[in-house]
């Protein structure tokens, strides 16, 4: 056995062991500090808990009382006032996950929406859900936005609001979009600024009129990036 | 929330500061976590608190959940035993002491889990039936009930050395076979 296999096979069996809980209340630090800053490593700890996971169908469900949820609203919620729900460090993370497959796709259909020169932005933005789909683009130059939903919003008693979030992680308002059809809106000067290449679009929905807040209140159902073509 | 948002969907809502996206995915999934938390706790005041932390850090943490290297079960499975483990070992600091609830053991899966077994789960369940039927034993113990390695050598009656071969041994075979 080579001297690198060797040490693959301890890290590997290492990982398993701190999957598996076996390791004291020590121990377990050590490989903790070691996640954190050992990305192979950590990958191989994330490998063993998938492996693993499915011993837990073996574990009987039960129903938590009704006062967990309530201590975690309490918990979880605190520190709902401040826009830092709308982290940055997490909304990039997650969006670059997965979305600049979807992005490329719809390249072509946006092309023809997409006025011609200076190189226009574009966005896919990808339904979080079972909602359809919304294309947008932008032409930096006049700041006109044209944003396209796939069908009317299913929910009558709410409204489509769209967000512009830049690196900050803080969503600024674009306005409310219409029932049906494409809206067009005409980006301020101010939020031109900040609308580049890989600046987040976002669409919540909430109640007639938009935001009372002038945060998104309601549930994010579409989430894409500005790109350039 | 619509029943056919995945969990995934939803927790990338979660990472937007979306509650009702969060409440769906505590509706979906807090059964199954109290039930892994009370497992390795043995002890339900703990296993409330321990799942409120494990929500809560969900509620904070969702944006570091990234579904290419794991399943959002698996990841949150992942972080309820963590919690709990991390818990048992801080309120049994000197491990060694055999756990007292041995009636709250549940070793034979449930009718459902019975009749849904997932790819994933007939792949483990193979490649355990692979190894030595006591070392699979311990395997199980281990991740099911959070028993320290002396507890597991005592309940095997074998050497602290012994378990700890074992397991390893075990861990580098499963490997193995999983990766055929």
């Amino acid at each position: 056995m080579t001297n690198g296999k060797q040490k693959r096979d301890d890290d590997i069996a290492l990982a398993g062991e701190f999957v598996l809980g076996g390791l004291t209340a020590k121990d377990r630090l050590a490989v903790q500090k070691r996640q954190l800053r050992d990305p192979e490593f950590a990958a191989a700890i994330a490998d063993w808990e998938n492996r693993f996971a499915p011993l837990a169908d073996d574990v009987r469900s039960q129903t938590p009382p009704a006062r967990v949820w309530a201590k975690i609203e309490q918990a979880a919620f605190a520190d709902a006032a401040t826009p830092g729900l709308w982290n940055a460090v997490s909304l990039w993370r997650w969006l670059s996950a997965g979305f600049a497959a979807a992005a490329a796709a719809s390249l072509v259909a946006l092309a023809v929406l997409s006025p011609p020169a200076p190189a226009p932005l574009v966005a896919s933005l990808q339904a979080t859900g079972a909602a359809p789909a919304f294309l947008a683009s932008l032409d930096p130059a006049s700041g006109q936005l044209v944003i396209r939903a796939a069908t009317a919003p299913a929910d009558r008693e709410r409204v489509r609001e769209l967000w512009l979030i830049p690196g900050d992680g803080v969503p600024r308002s674009l306005g409310v979009m219409a029932a049906r059809g494409a809206t067009r809106i005409e980006i301020p000067a101010s939020l031109l600024a900040i609308a580049a290449a890989d600046t987040a679009l976002a669409i919540s929905l909430e109640p007639a009129g938009g935001s009372p807040t002038g945060k998104p209140t309601g549930p994010v159902i579409a989430l894409g990036k500005l790109q350039q073509i | 929330m619509e029943e056919m948002d995945t969990l995934d969907d939803l927790i990338a809502r979660v990472a937007l500061g979306d509650r009702a996206a969060f409440r769906c995915v505590y509706d979906r999934t807090s059964a199954k976590l109290f039930g892994v938390c009370l497992r390795i706790l043995k002890e339900r005041s703990e296993a409330e608190d321990t799942v409120q932390e494990v929500y809560t850090k969900v509620w904070h943490a969702a944006g570091s959940y990234s579904a290419s290297t794991a399943s959002a079960m698996s990841w949150l499975i992942a972080i309820a035993r963590n919690r709990s483990i991390d818990r048992l070992r801080a309120r049994r600091p000197e491990a060694g002491e055999l756990a007292q609830a041995e009636g709250v053991s549940d070793p034979s899966p449930s009718p459902e889990a019975r009749t849904v077994r997932s790819d994933e789960r007939r792949a483990l369940d193979k490649c355990l039936g692979e190894l030595d039927e006591r070392h699979a034993a311990v395997i199980r113990g281990a991740y099911l009930e959070g028993y320290t390695y002396e507890e597991l050598a005592v309940r095997q009656s074998v050497p602290l050395g012994t378990m700890k071969s074992w397991i390893r041994r075990s861990l580098i075979k499963l490997r193995k076979c999983l990766e055929r």
